[in-house]
């Protein structure tokens, strides 16, 4: 069991014509307790956030105030620790920063807090074998979070004035799986692989908008990594592989803000003489090797095929 | 081995997820033809979100009511990235259509039928553009965009026309916006925007035989739009500074060059056909945290207010942010954009001379600025 207080003062000080001098006044208090049975694990928080805000000039954000609470339970349903099943339900309210709030010509004072609760599902699995793999490991997870006004930053009438505003109702559903696996195949080669694999849809839930049930922003619905690397006496090998689905720059999901889907190639070779001083290693990286073109933020586009050379002397 | 068989397989099977781009996504929409006068309709240039590069542009045929969206990657292929960053204004002047794109620093000279690229020309910050006796003549911050007391002093160059070179350039007042021309003077809109509270408050005049700055007529702070009416005198808007001084219209007596009045309303864009100017006001007040839209008339002839809307039928409650708007001098219909909240699609909404809602149709990313397209086009 176990009880903790913060207290914590921020202040913003800035030279900028019509700044508003914000000061902030935060109260934390959390309590937390854990249970613990043979298989079964739960721990139960309690947080309350009390935010008391003051201005020079203008209007100030409104003290805001939240109690806000969390639930895990991990456990494990059979004899064998290999397999535990773990869950848990959390409030998070999240304060418009000073930045958000009070930039000049950039921040409005009307900012609403966002809202988040986290609902999540999930397993760990470890096994180990002598027949495929030495060990594999998997990790899953389902979530369900509702977001209530996102902070999100807009570009206002003229470019000299952004707005930071509240985008209502964001519901996310996701499902992320992680494997990994290591193999010693003979006595000298050790070889490592991992996969993750994400699936997120972020859908906006504010009615009446014209990208109601849209997909937002820079969200890929199917996204994923894939990693390997062999290791032989003093040479290294990795590969690593990452794809990001397609993607909409702009809250509607219309031809005009489509994002293409990337993939990037990564290959990494090392030789490193670790047994003769003094010690060396010579590296060979070749990113993007199939040399695609992909943008990550829409209309910015990134290297195409790259090569680096590295040689490091240990004296 | 059996990973690397794995791997070429998802490799594989990831390409053939990846779909070409839409770029040439050009959208027809049925609207209400107009009658068929000397206007053979307009281009609607759509900004597009500051570091989006999204700029685009439509066009509206009177004669067929068709409404093409997105036409200038269909017309320019070979246009990388399309037709930019910020589309902050456009004329058609000649047999030539002139886009300003205000964060490429380019001046886009397009064909006016077809919209095909002719020449590029650059030119930093630019603005707004007008044009008079065979030449065009533009504004430009002539800097960076970033707000700071450092900007140098704004720019008003001369293009000309045939060559497409611009050929002369008379510094201004700072951040200078809209220009209009009566007889041989140029009259630009200073605003001194990036450097709050220190903002520009003058018109500068430039005397179109030497190309210099003349004279500066001291008007009000952060002015923006700048028309002309057929009696010489000029509507000059100021943007106030969003928070004491709200946004004001002004009229320059241009033979005297002195303001002879001001009308107390918000004017965040106008457009002045016959003896009628079609002012929105939509202004953001930091004190209160609304935005409050008006839509007002003066009579230019007598320089009166009129009473009530323009819009006549209560539909401008469907407007969000109107942002662009045109009076056609022959149809005196009314054409209006809606920005939205600037990320969505934009809307044009279109009036008839009665104040009654025609149409609605979707258009690019912050819908803007218009340039009527007359025909039989001249060189």
């Amino acid at each position: 069991m176990g009880l903790s207080t913060d207290f914590s003062y921020n202040k913003l000080d800035a030279n900028l014509y019509r700044f508003a001098y914000p000061r902030r006044y935060s109260y934390i208090g959390s309590f937390n307790n854990n249970f613990k049975w043979e298989r079964l694990t739960v721990q139960a928080s309690l947080l309350y956030c009390y935010f008391d805000e003051h201005v020079k000039y203008f209007e100030g954000s409104a003290d805001r105030k939240a109690i806000s609470p969390t639930i895990a339970i991990s456990y494990q349903p059979f004899t064998s620790k290999a397999f535990r099943l773990r869950s848990f339900y959390k409030e998070s309210l999240r304060m418009p920063t000073f930045n958000d709030l009070y930039y000049t010509l950039i921040g409005n004072t009307l900012l609403k807090p966002e809202y988040t609760k986290q609902y999540n599902l999930g397993f760990t699995l470890t096994h180990e074998s002598k027949y495929l793999f030495d060990n594999i490991s998997i990790q899953t997870d389902a979530y369900y979070n509702q977001v209530r006004d996102k902070i999100v930053a807009v570009p206002s009438a003229n470019l000299f004035r952004w707005m930071m505003l509240n985008l209502g109702s964001v519901q996310i559903k996701g499902i992320e799986a992680n494997i990994g696996v290591t193999k010693l195949i003979g006595k000298e080669i050790a070889w490592n692989s991992g996969f993750n694999y994400t699936y997120q849809k972020a859908i906006n839930k504010t009615t009446g908008q014209s990208s109601y049930n849209h997909q937002i922003p820079y969200m890929p619905l199917h996204s994923g990594t894939a990693h390997g690397s062999i290791l032989w006496k003093a040479l290294s090998f990795n590969y690593s592989f990452m794809y990001t689905g397609e993607r909409y720059a702009l809250p509607e999901n219309i031809a005009l803000n489509y994002i293409q889907p990337f993939y990037t190639t990564d290959l990494g070779f090392v030789y490193q003489n670790n047994n003769h001083r003094p010690q060396w290693k010579a590296g060979l990286d070749i990113n993007n090797l199939f040399n695609q073109y992909y943008d990550v933020v829409h209309n910015f586009p990134m290297p195409g095929r790259s090569y680096r050379f590295s040689f490091t002397v240990n004296l | 081995m059996n990973k690397t068989i794995l791997l070429i397989a998802i490799t594989c099977l990831l390409f053939s997820c990846r779909k070409e781009r839409d770029l040439n996504g050009e959208e027809s929409t049925p609207l209400p033809p107009q009658a068929d006068t000397t206007i053979a309709g307009f281009y609607v240039l759509n900004e597009g979100n500051w570091n989006t590069n999204m700029a685009s542009l439509d066009y509206y045929d009177y004669a067929s009511g068709t409404y093409r969206k997105n036409i200038y990657t269909q017309a320019n292929p070979d246009a990388t990235l399309g037709l930019g960053d910020v589309g902050n204004d456009i004329c058609a002047y000649g047999s030539k259509l002139y886009a300003v794109i205000n964060a490429s620093n380019k001046i886009e000279v397009m064909d006016v039928v077809t919209a095909k690229r002719i020449k590029t020309i650059a030119l930093k910050n630019c603005r707004y553009i007008t044009f008079a006796n065979g030449k065009v003549y533009a504004s430009a911050y002539n800097g960076e965009i970033a707000l700071g007391p450092n900007a140098p002093n704004g720019i008003v160059v001369e293009i000309d026309t045939a060559t497409l070179n611009i050929k002369r350039t008379a510094e201004v007042g700072r951040q200078p916006e809209e220009m209009a021309i009566v007889g041989n003077k140029l009259y630009i809109a200073n605003s001194g925007g990036y450097s709050p509270p220190d903002y520009e408050k003058t018109v500068s005049v430039i005397d179109l035989s030497s190309f210099k700055n003349i004279k500066n007529i001291d008007v009000a702070i952060n002015l923006h739009r700048l028309k002309a009416d057929a009696d010489g005198d000029l509507y000059v808007s100021s943007r106030g500074d969003y928070y004491e001084t709200p946004s004001r219209l002004f009229v320059i007596d241009t033979k005297t060059d002195a303001v002879k009045k001001r009308f107390d309303i918000a004017a965040a864009n106008l457009s002045l056909a016959g003896d009628s100017a079609y002012i929105i006001g939509s202004e953001f007040s930091y004190k209160t945290g609304n935005w409050e839209n008006t839509y007002h008339v003066i009579n230019t002839k007598t320089e009166t207010l009129l009473n009530g809307s323009f819009i006549k039928d209560g539909s401008e409650a469907a407007l969000d942010k109107p942002y662009g708007i045109i009076a056609d001098p022959i149809s005196r219909n009314i054409y209006i954009t809606d920005a939205k909240d600037y990320v969505s699609s934009g809307v044009l909404h279109g009036y008839n001379k009665d104040g009654k809602k025609i149409f609605t149709v979707t258009s690019g990313n912050i819908p803007a600025h218009f340039a009527f397209v007359y025909k039989p086009i001249t060189q």
